[in-house]
Order: C-alpha cells, then sequence, then structure tokens
C-alpha cells in the first residue's frame, strides 16, 4: 500500500473525538459513491445508477457557523478598541511597548 | 532478459532483538541534544535573568512550556501550542516539513518571552519540568508497553508459524500452469476499470482521484498501482496480446512523468532538504518515486521487451522550458542504487528524514527487476544489506518490521502496515523470508475470518480508512488481503477476504467494469491487481517475466479497445492461442497480427479465413466473428 500513511492516522486520532461528536449530533455525511470510480468513458451508456438522495440531517452547521463568526468578531472588535484606548501600561516591558506602539500607530499619529 | 540470480548466504530472519547500532546512536544524540536544550532553558531562571529570556527559556523544555514562566491566563495557551506542535508533527510528516516542529517550538518559545510581565510565575520552572517529564513518561510507558506485548507476541509466534510455515511453502509450490491461462469474464471485467482509465490522452485524470500529490491519494501512486495490474496482466494472461494494453501501459508511464505527479519534491526539497536549486525528484531520497516507478517501468520492459525507456532522456521530469532532469530506467534505479551505497540505516528515506521499510521493498523490487530486464546483479550487490538493515534497525520484539521511523532522531513511529503488507513485495526478491512473513500474517488473520454457508467471510472491524481519497472505507484493506493472499496460493484466506470486499465495498459491473464504489481509484486498482495474480504470478511479474515461448510467437497489436476484449493470447514458438471476448455488441472485428514469420502460410481456426500468408514484414490480418467466449488458434501450414 502506498506510504506515508501515518500522517493520515495520526491526524484521524487527533480527530476522533470531533468525529465522534459529530456522529453523535447526526452530522455525520451521507455515504456516497467515490465520483473518481463511478466515472466511465462510454458518455452514450449510462456510467451509474443514480444515488439515493442523502439522509437529510439537521441543518446546525450554518447556526454553528454564524454563531463562532459572531464570537470571532465580538472578540476582534474588542481587542481592537482596547488597543485603541488604552496607552500600554507603565510597568510594560520595551518590547510590549514597542509592539503596542505599532499596532496603536493610528492612535499615536492622531 | 534472465532471471534474477538470488544471493545466497541471506538470513533467515532476524534473531535475538536488540537495537540497531545506528538507531541507538541516533536516540542517542537526540536525548543529548534535548538534555542540553532543557540545560541551557533552566539556565536563565539560575541566572535569575529577566522574565522574558526565563520564559523563552523555559519554552525550550517543551513546546509551550514558556508560557508557564507568564502565568495567569496565559498558561491556557499551553495545551494550545501542544496541539500547535502535534499538527507540525503532521505537516513534517505529511509534506518532509522538517522546519515546522522547530518552527512551533521556538516560536511559542519566543512569543512566550514577548509576554512576559515584569516578574516570572514562581511556579514556572517546576510547571516546566513537570510538563517535560510527563511527556517523558507518557511516551515511555507506552514504548514499554508496546515492547512488552510485542515480546508475548514473539513468543505466540514461535507457537504456530512452523506449522504455518509449512502450509505456505506447500501452498505456494502449486504454480499455475503458464502455457493455459485464461482471464475469466470477472477478471477482464476488472481489468476493464484499468485499461477504461489507462487509454484516455496522457493529459487527462478522469476517474482518478486528485486531491494532494504529497500522501497515500497522490497520483503516483495510483498510477504503478493501475501499472502494477496491467503488468500482471501483460506477463500471465496476455504475453501475446500488445496492442491497447501495452499501450495502456506506456500512457500510465507518460503520465508518471509530468509535474503534476511529480512537482510535490519541488516543495519537498525546499523545505525538507532546504535545496533551493536542484529539485531533480531520482537523485536523493525520494524512494517513493524511484523505487515504485523503477518497479513499474521495469515490469513493463520485462513483459513485454520493449526497451525504448533504456534510451537516455527516455524517462525525463520536465520542470520548465528551461530545465528538464533527464532520467531513464537505468538512472531510476541507479539512484536507489546510489542512496543504498550510502544508507546508514540499510534503507533511506521517502520524504526527508522519514524511512519507510515498505517504500524500501518497492526499492529493492526496482533492483530486481532490474537484474531480470538487464542481466545486473543489483540483488546479489545490496540484498545483503539491505537485510541487515531490517533486521537490526527495523525490527521490533516481535520480529515485525518497524513501519517507520526517524532518519534524524533514530526514533520509531507506529505505522500500519503488517506482514501482509510486505510479504508480497519481499516475494520478489526473498520469496523464503517472503512465505515466512505470511505464515505469520494469515494467523493472525484468523480471528476477523469466519464459516458462512457460503463460505469463509472476512469481516474487518470499525470504518475503516480509504488512504485513496482519506475517507472511511476497507476496499484497500481487503484488497491487501486478497492480494497477499492470491500471491501465496493461500485459497482460503483469499475467498474470505473476496467475500468480504464484495459485501462491504459496493460491488457492481456496469458496462461490463467491476468497481468498488466505496472505495478510492486508488483502492480499486488494488483490487484489480488482486483479482488478476495468482500463485506467484506478482514475483514473476519482476523476476522471469513471460514464458520465453512467447517473445518469439505472433502477437496480437491491431484489436479495438472495447469491442475486443482479449481473455488468452499464448505462443509456444510459432503459433498463437487467443480467447476473445465482445466488449459491447456480438459482430465480426478485426485483428491485426504482427511478428509472423514472413511469407509464410498459417492454417487458422476459429475466424472468417481459415488459412492466410503472412505479409513480407510478418504481418497479417484475421476477421473475426466475436459471440461470447471465441477461441482462435492458428499455426504454420
Amino acid at each position: 500500500m502506498a506510504c506515508c500513511a501515518f500522517a493520515l492516522y495520526l491526524l484521524s486520532q487527533l480527530l476522533l473525538p470531533l468525529a465522534w461528536l459529530r456522529d453523535r449530533l447526526g452530522l455525520a455525511p451521507a455515504a456516497e459513491a467515490s465520483a473518481s470510480v463511478a466515472w466511465s468513458p462510454y458518455a452514450s451508456q449510462p456510467a451509474s445508477q443514480p444515488l439515493p438522495p442523502a439522509r437529510r440531517r439537521p441543518r446546525l452547521t450554518r447556526p454553528l457557523f454564524l454563531a463562532i463568526l459572531a464570537l470571532e468578531l465580538g472578540a476582534a472588535g474588542a481587542v481592537t478598541a482596547y488597543a485603541r484606548t488604552d496607552p500600554p501600561p507603565e510597568s510594560a516591558s520595551q518590547f510590549e511597548r514597542t509592539l503596542h506602539e505599532a499596532i496603536c500607530s493610528i492612535r499615536s499619529a492622531a | 532478459m534472465t532471471a534474477i540470480d538470488l544471493p545466497s548466504g541471506i538470513s533467515a530472519g532476524p534473531e535475538k532483538f536488540r537495537k540497531g547500532p545506528v538507531t541507538a546512536a541516533r536516540q542517542r544524540r537526540t536525548l543529548i541534544i534535548y538534555l542540553a536544550t532543557v540545560t541551557l532553558g533552566i539556565l536563565p531562571t539560575l541566572l535569575s535573568a529577566s522574565p522574558a529570556l526565563q520564559a523563552i527559556g523555559l519554552g525550550l523544555v517543551a513546546p509551550g512550556a514558556g508560557f508557564f514562566s507568564v502565568g495567569g491566563w496565559a498558561m491556557l495557551l499551553v495545551p494550545l501550542a501542544l496541539i500547535l506542535f502535534t499538527a507540525s508533527l503532521v505537516a513534517w510528516f505529511w509534506a518532509g516539513l522538517v522546519l515546522a516542529p522547530l518552527v512551533v517550538w521556538l516560536g511559542t518559545a519566543l512569543v512566550a518571552g514577548a509576554m512576559a510581565g515584569d516578574s516570572p510565575a514562581a511556579h514556572g520552572p517546576y510547571a516546566a519540568l513537570a510538563l517535560a517529564g510527563a511527556i517523558g513518561f507518557a511516551f515511555r510507558s507506552r514504548a514499554r508497553r508496546l515492547s512488552r506485548e510485542a515480546v508475548s507476541r514473539g513468543i505466540a509466534r514461535e507457537t504456530y508459524v512452523p506449522q504455518s510455515l509449512q502450509e505456505v511453502r506447500a501452498q505456494a509450490a502449486n504454480v499455475p500452469d503458464p502455457t493455459t491461462r485464461e482471464l475469466t469474464p470477472e477478471q477482464l471485467s476488472a481489468l476493464r476499470y484499468l485499461l477504461d482509465r489507462a487509454l484516455q490522452p496522457v493529459e487527462e485524470w478522469n476517474g482518478f482521484d486528485v486531491i494532494d500529490q504529497f500522501q497515500p491519494a497522490a497520483l503516483r501512486y495510483q498510477l504503478n498501482h493501475m501499472g502494477f495490474g496491467l503488468g500482471v496482466a501483460q506477463t500471465s494472461y496476455l504475453p501475446n496480446f500488445h496492442g491497447y494494453l501495452a499501450e495502456g501501459q506506456r500512457n500510465l508511464i507518460s503520465k508518471y512523468l509530468l509535474r503534476k505527479v511529480w512537482g510535490y519534491w519541488v516543495y519537498e526539497s525546499c523545505w525538507g532538504h532546504l535545496n533551493f536549486t536542484n529539485w531533480d525528484p531520482a537523485n536523493r531520497d525520494n524512494i517513493m518515486l524511484t523505487g515504485w516507478f523503477g518497479m513499474h517501468v521495469g515490469q513493463y520492459m520485462l513483459a513485454t521487451g520493449d526497451d525504448r525507456y533504456r534510451k537516455p532522456g527516455s524517462l525525463s521530469f520536465r520542470l520548465n522550458d528551461s530545465t528538464t532532469y533527464v532520467h531513464d530506467f537505468s538512472t531510476i534505479v541507479g539512484s536507489v542504487k546510489m542512496n543504498y551505497d550510502t544508507a546508514e540505516f540499510g534503507h533511506f528515506a521517502c520524504e526527508p528524514n522519514w524511512i519507510y521499510p515498505i517504500c524500501n521493498h518497492y526499492g529493492m523490487g526496482a533492483l530486481a527487476v532490474e537484474d531480470a530486464v538487464s542481466g545486473t546483479r543489483n540483488v546479489q550487490n545490496y540484498l545483503s544489506n539491505w537485510f541487515a538493515g531490517m533486521d537490526t534497525e527495523f525490527t521490533d520484539e516481535s520480529g515485525s518490521i518497524v513501519g517507520l521511523r526517524s532518519q534524524h532522531t533514530g526514533l520509531p513511529v507506529p505505522f500500519p502496515v503488517g506482514e501482509a503488507g510486505y510479504a508480497p513485495f519481499e516475494n520478489i526478491f526473498a520469496p523464503d523470508r517472503a512465505q515466512k512473513l505470511w505464515a505469520t500474517a494469515r494467523r493472525e488473520l484468523a480471528p476477523i475470518i469466519s464459516e458462512t454457508a457460503s463460505g469463509p467471510r472476512m469481516t474487518m472491524p470499525g470504518k475503516g480508512l480509504d488512504t485513496g481519497n482519506y475517507k472511511s472505507g476497507h476496499t484497500g484493506a481487503y484488497a491487501s488481503m486478497l492480494f497477499a493472499a492470491e500471491e501465496f496460493g493461500d485459497a482460503h484466506v483469499a475467498a474470505a477476504a473476496q467475500a468480504g470486499l464484495d459485501a462491504d465495498c459496493g460491488r457492481e459491473i456496469v458496462d461490463g467494469v467491476r468497481r468498488y464504489t466505496k472505495g478510492s481509484n486508488d483502492t480499486n486498482s488494488y483490487a484489480v491487481l488482486a483479482a488478476l495474480v495468482r500463485t506467484g504470478d506478482f514475483r514473476r511479474s519482476f523476476t522471469q517475466g513471460p514464458e520465453a515461448s512467447t517473445r518469439t510467437g505472433p502477437l496480437i497489436e491491431g484489436a479495438k479497445y472495447p469491442d475486443v476484449l482479449v481473455a488468452r493470447a499464448f505462443s509456444h514458438g510459432a503459433d498463437l492461442e487467443a480467447v476473445f471476448y465482445p466488449g459491447r455488441a456480438d459482430g465480426v472485428q478485426e485483428i491485426g497480427l504482427t511478428r509472423l514469420k514472413p511469407g509464410q502460410a498459417y492454417v487458422v481456426e476459429g475466424a472468417v479465413e481459415s488459412g492466410f500468408t503472412a505479409s513480407a514484414e510478418g504481418t497479417a490480418t484475421l476477421h473475426v466473428h466475436l459471440s461470447g467466449r471465441t477461441a482462435v488458434n492458428l499455426r504454420p501450414a
């Protein structure tokens, strides 16, 4: 068999809990035939029987995505607001000051 | 063409387990470097250096450990850093990205330094050392547990392998008669899966999985496995049919030379070897290309007698308008030999740093097929050292092969290839040892084989993993077992694997083409190979090629695909025995013949014509009414 599958194995081990959770939530993708395997050069003849429609699954993906996006945007907004209003604390290290000034250059310029 | 000459004095297998000297030296070096790094990392704390330096130092003790020195909420970054480090290891495995773990480890240390406050957290050094200790302890415990299990497995094997080996030797001796081989309709439908894909224009990739070109779904592996199947069909069943069968094999070789297939090496050379100028894929490392492709091309040359790939530049890898890496069959195999000449482990790497014994089996297979094609003595010259490396550096306490080892650190890594995976490849150049591998594998497969009313049935546990498309599925696993069982003539295990494959993997035949809809193209190709192989076929296709009599007899060259399916084409020297099936519909088809004796009159049975006289070029055309199995024989009048 093709070599180098270890990376895949390792990745699958890492993702195992997530896959388990996904299956429990009914979000597992419906089994589908491989498109590459179903390919046929005989265009005039049907390549394969059409697959049965995939099982309808709960539409949790989009709300979940939107919730995460909202959280990310909120966090980014909060950080930006903090960076634009708060001066670096007196106790900050030189590196931190430099970093702060670089990020908050708009405020400094103003 | 000559059969390969096996060396005498190859060890029967590893004896008492001991860690290989190169492995031990690399592991010692790794440990010393790590301990020196830890010492260096602790120094800022001992010397009461600045908090930033202390955090950076502790960050060297373990990935993310510097955040312990920052303290507070920053400690939540420790698990994040560990996850990131694990991901960087995946990148290292995945594509030879050697720098990834170093960048993450050092990067998290620097970030911790940047975040350090006025004073370091008092518990920082203790927590960092505890983390490093816990990781080390966990790995050590796991290694000891695996070692104990391997010792137990080795002891158990001593009780059942000798008996199993006797059975394997008896089964493997029962080889099919090469003069009567004929593809069954089921085998023809499997072969058509490969031909449909191989006969499309070289630049097209219909029916292939195009995902990434680094890992097992890469196009190169699909091409190799398809080539192996066609090569076995050519050697064992159809030695006197070239035509579209040989064209398909050449197409696969031409596809392999496209940058789309081998271009991954440009990236791996840069980030793995830090080589930004020479991206020749047949130079340093990369046995996953040179070993596999060498086997593939050599098998075709041996099966057909076609020597076009000996010509300099016939297997060149074109990078762009100004750069082409010029190669041919001997330089591809030469790259394997050059790397073996300097391989400290006795084996060499696929991606930079990662040595896989399975790919080195392909490498030795490439050397073996060059012996058969060109009369070299590669196996004589290289196999002893190859096995010495295998038995010392790549064998665990149970006698199993260590699937993967880091060249730089000497550390072993679990890799899912078992005895059944290695055995058919080792059978090419070391049949005795290969039989021992299979003797072990077949007994350890017993728990997943059940006896049903319709015969033995293998059942793979879990959802499986199809390495050809990274989805779940067992097609590859069943096909591997079937392939190995067939190569060693083990009818019981073969029947069980075939039953499992058919039941679990979505077998269907559409338009006369068999496929497993739950598998990838790569694992389907492997299933075709398994469908074609019978006892010793795989080995012979790399070591002997077709029967000598077929190399001079008449050839079928002209046959239209898929209208004319060829199930048998064999010559005893001057005659031709052929069997055809209609691929689309019954009717009269033209069959073009070459390599006839010029001006010779021939008697024909089974064709529209009852006889003909060959042209001055040794050619002729026959008309055959195809309807079901149609046998055609011709002989000199």
